[in-house]
């Protein structure tokens, strides 16, 4: 029943999309995230933002609805810390990792013009580990994002800028310094320098 | 045109797949999914019991090739646990009593001859007084009365506190031995790696140790005499609220049923403070701490709530940065919980130990006061072998651990003997003899210093946040019994190793 339903849903979507003539493009992305909703947390163990690589899929439909798909991944090093006012950093290292996917719904403005912009939001998913000489956490949160992009467009390809919000809540704060400070979301700001190849 | 069609729509396919397979983005209270994968390098002994408790190897069998020392049975005093809890409960002659907000002192004689009281005496807590009954009157009809009484904002019995010492081996070792070697207490918690990654020793921390007294005094003779392994040792001044005066030496407690009396506040001073490197003895985990002596317990081992917390308020207002409690009572008191409350609102870390009453059903083995306060930093013990000692007491309110061995004081390794190895005296109370020693004491009293000198060394860092510092201890606790939090080991055993190499994100 489940494979007949699947089956014809996307037979209605495949048509859809048949008809609403639709716009390709994949890409790819490097930038940068700074976990700012666990600010405290984030800078007294590792500081510094993370650096992310990531594959980007877009489709265009209608007059410019836009599907982005992202999945990124990115880690950082840092140290474990004494809880002084200020804390101290030891010599023992700590690793955060992360890869988030992030579903995008937005609308894009200026699609046949030098220059497009993309506003969206959507949802995050993010697959992330925290590992120090005490313990391994990992886990798997939800939540959602808002999308801001601009690219200069060309006739097969773009490159542009995205700045990207998330929050994650409830992933974290069950130990360490996160759970001092109470802060429990992962997500926070990312820029990225996106370029796609069109079909 | 039509495969780039087909493609996307695949794409697009796998990805709605994927997103519906994750949890939902409306957060249905559930913790997500975390796991703790691996605990490396542990510092443990590989012999640790997956039983909980730690049974005593008391029979023959189980101490079969164990080599007991002198096994006349005398050496190895246990003390008979609840007996302490069973001889005192409260004072017969006084009752506390906090008076409102606006009654002055000068209406007491009123107040005492309207309710029949012989006396009442104030303390040095704002507000409370000692009432005394009259002739033929009891605690219970004068506690009544005054419970009963508009101008009181709460009546107490005053309960009884005593130490928390489960066994002492009484044969003294060599003191010109140097008896780091046997401290196995020590290598365990991690002390010579804090001791690297944190030379300052606790400089600068004052820990109050709210007990027998100690040996720390300038005279000749016993008790106003400095223990040895104390020559180097810092002191502040304190106070002894059983004489009321300002020489808090150690006189002694005696232990029930025996004719020996020991300096059990002196051993808790040098499990913390003992000399580093000076050829004597063993050592202390925070050696340049101050001391700050508070006697409490009295010759017999028994300590007053209302000294207890006139003690606690004495440490606040003079500069304490840690209490030390090893001593405990059956019964919450408005008296007691308020000195803690007023200590932690300093912004002090209050230690005290869990007490050594698991075996005695009849004491339910639960948490003593002031341990079993939130405030408060409620320490257990583990044996040798690593899981809660039989004594310890347990339950919810067990912070954390600490090896202090068990009753039985066997030999375990090598010389070792199954309890903690420091510096005090013992009374012989039949000729009077006193000899000074290292000797090997268990009890929760001797798990409880240990994690006082860690938060003193922990504080000497900058750590000053009692929210803080709880945090690092557990983090860092190394796990025992049932993994994370229990009820037997709190969570876990301390380890100075770990709290040093600090904790991380997450």
């Amino acid at each position: 029943m489940k494979i007949k339903t699947g089956v014809i849903f996307f037979s209605l979507l495949a048509s859809t999309l048949h008809a609403a003539k639709p716009r390709f493009a994949i890409g790819g992305h490097i930038g940068t995230f700074d976990m700012t909703n666990a600010q405290k947390s984030y800078n007294a163990v590792y500081g510094d933002p993370i650096l992310t690589v990531g594959f980007d899929a877009e489709m265009i439909i209608l007059k410019g609805l836009a599907f982005h798909l992202t999945i990124e991944t990115g880690s950082v090093e840092g140290r474990q810390v004494i809880l002084t006012p200020n804390p101290q950093p030891t010599d023992q290292k700590s690793t955060f990792s992360m890869t988030p996917i992030h579903l995008t719904v937005g609308y894009l403005f200026g699609e046949k013009k030098p220059w497009s912009f993309l506003a969206g939001g959507g949802i995050t998913t993010v697959e992330w580990s925290d590992t120090n000489s005490l313990r391994r956490t990992s886990g798997n949160s939800t939540g959602f994002h808002v999308l801001l992009s601009i690219r200069k467009e060309w006739e097969k390809f773009n490159v542009g800028a995205n700045l990207r919000y998330s929050s994650i809540p409830n992933a974290i704060g069950r130990g360490g310094v996160s759970r001092f400070y109470g802060e429990d979301d992962i997500g926070g700001l990312s820029i990225d320098i996106i370029s796609m190849y069109k079909f | 045109m039509r495969k780039y069609l087909t493609l996307f729509v695949l794409t697009v396919f796998f990805s709605v797949i994927a997103v519906l397979s994750l949890p939902p983005i409306i957060n249905d209270g559930e913790e997500p999914q975390i796991s703790d994968e691996w605990e490396p390098n542990l510092p443990v002994n590989e012999t640790i019991s997956p039983f909980l408790p730690d049974e005593p190897p008391n029979n023959e069998e189980e101490t079969e090739g164990i080599d007991k020392g002198n096994t006349t049975g005398e050496e190895v005093l246990e003390i008979p646990m609840g007996l302490y809890a069973s001889l005192r409960r409260y004072a017969s002659d006084h009752i506390l009593v906090k008076f409102k907000k606006g009654f002055e002192e000068e209406f007491f004689p009123l107040v005492a001859a309207a309710s029949g009281a012989s006396l009442i005496e104030p303390m040095s807590i704002e507000r409370v007084a000692k009432v005394y009954v009259g002739e033929e009157q009891s605690v219970e009809s004068l506690l009544n009365k005054f419970r009963e009484s508009r101008i009181v904002e709460w009546a107490e019995l005053d309960y009884y506190a005593f130490p928390a010492i489960a066994g002492v081996l009484l044969r003294p070792e060599d003191i010109n031995d140097p008896l780091y070697p046997l401290q196995w207490h020590l290598k365990r918690i991690g002390f010579e790696e804090a001791l690297r990654r944190n030379p300052s020793a606790g400089e600068g921390i004052t820990i109050a140790v709210i007990d027998t007294g100690v040996s720390y005094g300038d005279g000749n003779s016993f008790p106003s005499m400095k223990a040895p392994d104390l020559e180097t040792a810092k002191f502040v001044n304190g106070w002894d609220f059983v004489d009321n005066d300002p020489f808090p030496y150690d006189e002694g407690s005696l232990i029930p049923e025996s004719i020996y009396s020991i300096g059990h506040g002196t051993f808790v001073a040098t499990e913390i403070a003992a000399g580093l490197g000076n050829g004597l003895a063993g050592v202390g985990i925070s050696p340049n701490v101050s001391i700050m002596p508070i006697r409490v317990l009295d010759t017999d081992g028994f300590g007053l709530y209302s000294w207890i917390a006139e003690g606690i308020r004495y440490a606040a207002d003079h500069g304490a940065d840690v209490i030390n409690l090893s001593l405990g009572g059956l019964s919450s008191s408005q008296v007691l919980q308020e000195a803690v409350i007023y200590a932690y609102n300093k912004g002090i870390t209050l230690v005290a130990a869990a007490g050594n009453l698991a075996t005695k059903p009849e004491f339910n083995g639960d948490v003593l006061y002031p341990a079993k306060y939130p405030q408060v930093i409620a320490v257990g013990a583990t044996s040798y072998r690593g899981g809660r000692a039989s004594y310890s007491n347990y339950g919810p309110n067990i912070f954390i651990t600490a090896p202090a061995g068990e009753t039985s004081s066997s030999i375990v390794d090598n010389n070792k003997r199954d309890a903690v190895l420091s510096v005090t005296f013992v009374i012989d109370t039949t000729t009077g003899e006193v000899t000074y020693g290292a000797f090997w004491f268990n009890g929760t009293s001797f798990a409880t210093p240990q994690v006082s000198a860690a938060v003193a060394l922990i504080r000497a860092l900058g750590v000053t946040d009692n929210e803080a510092i709880k945090l690092m201890l557990r983090e860092t606790a190394i796990d025992r019994g049932l993994a994370g939090f229990d009820e037997h080991t709190g969570h876990g055993e301390l380890n100075l190793e770990r709290l040093h190499k600090g904790i991380g994100f997450n």
